[in-house]
């Protein structure tokens, strides 16, 4: 497990920044970084890529966020995989009350640096149950 | 047949000149004479002499002229000459004998009678007997003078004329008291007011008969009856009834109003005057009283006082009406601004998310795409890392004012740390250096050393300055000075702005002052409404100050922009030392 490399999904339809996201994070040699810019793709590669962690746009054109998370929390074979979202509908990271319809899903507000997005990441990596 | 008329005689001017001897009474009547007839000598005693004795009229002529008389006498002897005689020689008294041939004194007193002349005559007779005498006195003659007695004749001739002038005096003094009863009488019956004489009890004495027009009582009513508990001093129902008698002593006699009641039952009004009669000794027992019937000018009175009350409620109604009008229009207004305004604010919310969300994810591609390209840049250009590090600043700006117009549209929540104000004034700074280069603008920093750390949102407290910042940057052409300058101070030294707070409490002042054009008077009291700018459109969003007045009232604190004296405009930030103050 030491040199496997962390496995982040991003699902976001905005596809340049499912880039930089792949590009910073890859770059640190610790990343495995695959990006969906649908939430129905997105769903799919949860299933397939098998993900540590997912980053997951609020608000996408084909379902939001929620809807996807949903469904990754019914699905007992990756319901167990830490899911963070990562929206523009909130102004700070730490703002829970604007954030009351992501439930308590750990949310980062864009615009984030690559450094915030990887410290949350090992956070929940961290707290991840065994 | 005698008819001889005796001219004056030069004793008779003598007589005059002498001032004559007749009395006041006989000159007038002879003057009453003289001005019916056309003879001239008005100064005479025209006397007619009805004698046929010669020698017996002159011993009478001899006699009036011993007594100074001054005289004319015609002397006729019958019946015609007489009747002439009393016209054409309009006698002012006669003398008659008493019994002439075919015509006697008798005679001459029932023609001269008969004619309605109301002449003095006094027969002049011989022997006769007094009874003969009596008998003329009884038909009318005024006196008798025996002829052996002649030297009676003038004293008897002034009697006469005396007593007839008294008699004509009071004749005339009679006609004229009638004439003046009557008068009285018309003015009386003809008045439309009442008009009384009552004695010092207020007993009427007289009351005139148009009280019974006015008040349908006769006189006698009045007078005799008893007219209790018809007269009242009050204007309305105010003052109880009461009688006539005492209403009197009450104060008819003053100018006064008051009512009586109809016998028919009405009330009507009356305004009464009254004066005390001064009688011969000079006392009052007496009063006359004018009572006018005012009944139709109290009903006026009453109904335009009525019309008045009316008009007034009216009026004080439709004023009301129009306060409430006014008021609802104020009303309307103030809801009618809330409303756009909230419309305004709505709008700008949904334009504000919809903008974040938009804007952010290119943002966050740049700000990830800077933090790539800082690990990866080729070695040799020292320039490099200054563009990304410009380039992040940028996208921190952006960000700020999407965040601000987020927090403008939204309850903004602060996030409070304890931050230097300096380090925030010099973080603002570093956002607005661009426009600070490119305009060369000069930064004066006055700085006191005593200022706290305060519980400030960092991000917000930036937006403010850098608001401020903006706003003198724009308003200075090339070359101005932003002056920033910091303080701490006491409530009280910050007068009505530290009002609410306790006078020693202490503050951090920030003033931001520049060098500019100043703000319009009339725009200075409008500067923090939302969406109202003095730039140029496209080139402020009308936001700034909003946004930058919420910002410091969520602190706590207040904020004031004024134009300096010598030019430029000074905001001035008040920041409480501990911080907002619950509630």
């Amino acid at each position: 497990m030491l040199d496997r490399k962390t496995r982040i999904l991003i699902i976001d339809d905005e596809a340049g920044l499912t880039l930089l996201i792949k590009l910073c994070l890859e770059d640190t040699g610790k990343y495995t970084v695959q990006a969906a810019t649908r939430g129905a793709t997105g769903l799919l590669a949860a299933r397939t890529f098998e993900p540590d962690v997912i980053l997951l746009d609020a608000i996408m054109p084909d379902m939001s966020g929620l809807e996807v998370a949903m469904q990754i929390r019914a699905d007992p074979a990756i319901g167990r995989t830490p899911i963070v979202f990562l929206t523009a509908t909130v102004s700070d990271s730490n703002d829970r009350t604007s954030a009351g319809s992501l439930f308590d899903f750990p949310v980062i507000a864009k615009p984030a640096t690559a450094q915030q997005i990887m410290d949350r990441i090992e956070i929940e990596l961290a707290s991840r149950p065994q | 047949m005698q008819n001889r008329e005796q001219p004056s005689t030069p004793d008779e001017t003598a007589a005059a000149e002498a001032g004559g001897s007749l009395d006041l009474a006989a000159e007038s009547t002879r003057r009453d004479h003289a001005t019916a007839t056309r003879e001239p000598a008005n100064a005479h005693l025209r006397v007619l002499l009805v004698e046929d004795v010669t020698v017996d009229a002159e011993f009478i002529e001899r006699e009036l002229r011993k007594a100074a008389v001054l005289f004319l006498m015609r002397r006729v002897e019958n019946s015609d000459d007489f009747v002439r005689a009393l016209e054409e020689f309009a006698p002012s008294i006669v003398l008659a004998d008493y019994l002439l041939p075919r015509f006697g004194a008798l005679e001459a007193l029932q023609l001269l009678r008969g004619k309605g002349l109301d002449i003095p005559f006094i027969l002049v007779t011989g022997s006769q007997s007094e009874e003969v005498a009596v008998a003329c006195m009884k038909e009318g003659a005024d006196d008798y003078i025996l002829k052996d007695r002649l030297a009676r004749l003038p004293g008897a001739i002034a009697n006469a004329l005396e007593k007839k002038d008294g008699e004509r005096n009071r004749r005339v003094a009679i006609a004229a008291l009638a004439r003046s009863a009557q008068q009285f009488q018309l003015i009386t019956d003809n008045t439309h007011d009442i008009i009384c004489l009552v004695d010092k009890t207020g007993a009427i004495l007289y009351v005139s008969p148009s009280c019974r027009q006015r008040l349908g009582f006769t006189p006698e009513d009045i007078v005799q009856g008893d007219m209790a508990c018809m007269f009242s001093l009050g204007d309305e129902a105010g003052e109880a009834p009461r009688g006539l008698h005492e209403f009197i002593r009450a104060g008819a006699l003053r100018r006064t109003e008051f009512r009586c009641r109809h016998k028919n039952g009405e009330w009507r009004f009356f305004e009464s005057t009254g004066r005390w009669i001064v009688e011969a000794d000079g006392s009052k027992s007496r009063a006359v009283l004018v009572w006018r019937d005012i009944t139709r000018r109290k009903r006026s009175e009453s109904q335009l006082r009525q019309a008045l009350r009316d008009l007034k409620n009216r009026e004080s109604a439709r004023v009301a009406a129009l306060e409430d009008l006014k008021s609802s229009h104020a009303e309307l207004q103030s809801v009618q601004f809330q409303l756009i305004q909230a419309e305004k604010m709505e709008s700008v919310g949904r334009l504000a998310a919809g903008v974040a969300h938009e804007v952010k994810n290119p943002l966050t591609v740049l700000l990830m795409g800077t933090e790539y390209l800082r690990k990866h840049l080729p070695d040799g250009d020292p320039e490099l890392p200054t563009v990304l590090d410009e380039m992040a600043d940028a996208v921190a700006r952006a960000n700020t004012v999407i965040l601000g117009l987020l927090d403008f549209s939204r309850p903004g929540v602060l996030e409070l740390k304890l931050e230097h104000p300096h380090t925030i004034v010099e973080q603002a700074l570093v956002l607005v250096k661009h426009d600070l280069t490119r305009l060369n603008v000069e930064v004066v920093r006055d700085f006191a050393a005593d200022v706290p750390p305060l519980n400030l949102d960092r991000a917000k407290m930036e937006q403010v300055l850098v608001n401020l910042f903006t706003n003198a940057i724009h308003a200075m052409s090339d070359r101005g000075t932003l002056t920033l300058r910091t303080r701490v101070v006491t409530a009280s030294e910050l007068g009505t702005r530290g009002a609410m707070h306790d006078p020693a409490e202490e503050a951090v002042v920030v003033q931001v002052a520049d060098t500019g054009t100043g703000i319009p008077a009339a725009k200075l009291l409008r500067i923090f409404d939302p969406f109202f700018t003095t730039k140029p459109t496209g080139t402020g969003t009308g936001l700034g100050l909003t946004v930058t007045q919420r910002i410091v009232d969520l602190h706590g604190g207040s904020i004031a922009i004024e134009n300096n004296a010598g030019g430029g405009v000074c905001a001035t930030i008040a920041l409480w030392r501990g911080g907002r103050r619950a509630g």
